[in-house]
């Protein structure tokens, strides 16, 4: 155990403000639980962080291919500055533990980001302008979609939603 | 005169033409790779109504010529497959509806799609959750 140290005492206490942990503990089991902690949140990062370069790719990927009206030769709507904006957001707010989604553009004029574990577990979450959408069914459960102003944050219902497609 | 009958039955299955390879997917079940409809073959952009085929009976081949000649051909894209769903499946899947659509012959659509996109979409995810696939190429 660490002893508290007097209010006002002059000592550097680093502080890994990144997973809001104190590293001042020196007991055994701090340091065994902030080993798990980090190999955790190394393992977690591993699978957003480092696929973080190719999802921005498939954002831009998606916007190039519908750049223009009628870019599938179905009527498909284009995506506009605003909605690729807020598809990068929407790509640096998915918690890092999360697998990669498949990133394309809808004919709606919205980019999708798809998790399909199955074809009865997938959920598809969408950003167009200022709205994220999200649909999704999961397993035998009632299927449910949403929608929101998109402030840069993954809505909770929608994020319930990811966890049972993956 | 139309060629089917106007009612179309619950039982009757209704085939879905897909012209766009990515409009499948793949997925393992018990360790098998098994080819699915993905939920972009069902969604209906605007709300519209989904054109769809009333193909029972009939051989894959014939099924295929028929979708060349009254899908294909219009829109200048190969079949890549289709989707198949009953009719019933897409009455249960509330608030979507069947109804004969002639000509072209065997016609059909699902209509009566929501307005709201995300629930459009939630219905075609559903469709395509209980659709068998036919991929030809």
């Amino acid at each position: 155990m660490s002893r508290p140290l007097p209010i006002g005492f002059d000592r550097y206490y680093p502080t890994d403000l990144a997973s809001g942990y104190a590293s001042n503990g020196i007991g055994e089991d701090a340091l065994t639980l902030r080993r798990v902690e980090l190999d955790l949140k190394q393992k977690a990062t591993a699978t957003m962080r480092d696929s973080q370069p190719t999802l921005l790719a498939a954002v831009w990927s998606a916007a190039g291919t519908a750049a223009s009206p009628d870019w599938d030769g179905e009527g498909g709507e284009a995506i506009t500055d605003q909605t690729t904006t807020a598809a990068i957001q929407l790509v640096c707010a998915l918690p890092e533990g999360l697998p990669p989604p498949t990133i394309t553009p809808e004919p709606t004029g919205e980019i999708a980001f798809e998790w399909h574990k199955d074809s009865r577990h997938v959920t598809v979450l969408t950003v167009q302008d200022d709205v994220i959408r999200w649909s999704a069914l999961m397993g035998t459960g009632a299927p449910v979609h949403g929608r929101e102003f998109f402030t840069r944050t993954v809505p909770g219902a929608a994020l319930i939603a990811i966890q049972s497609a993956i | 005169m139309p060629y089917l009958d106007e009612q179309v039955a619950d039982a009757e299955q209704l085939t879905n033409f897909i012209l766009e390879s990515n409009k499948f997917t793949t997925e393992l079940v018990n360790g098998v790779a098994v080819t699915k409809v993905h939920y972009k073959a069902f969604f209906s952009t605007k709300p519209h109504e989904q054109s769809v085929f009333r193909m029972n009976g009939l051989q894959d081949d014939v099924v295929e010529a028929l979708g060349r000649t009254f899908v294909g051909l219009q829109r200048e894209k190969p079949i890549y497959g289709w989707g198949r769903v009953s009719a019933g499946t897409v009455r249960e899947t509330v608030p979507l509806a069947v109804r004969a659509d002639e000509p072209p012959p065997r016609h059909a659509v699902i209509h009566n799609w929501p307005a709201d996109v995300e629930h459009r979409r939630t219905l075609a995810i559903q469709l395509a959750s209980e659709a068998v696939a036919t991929k030809l190429r």
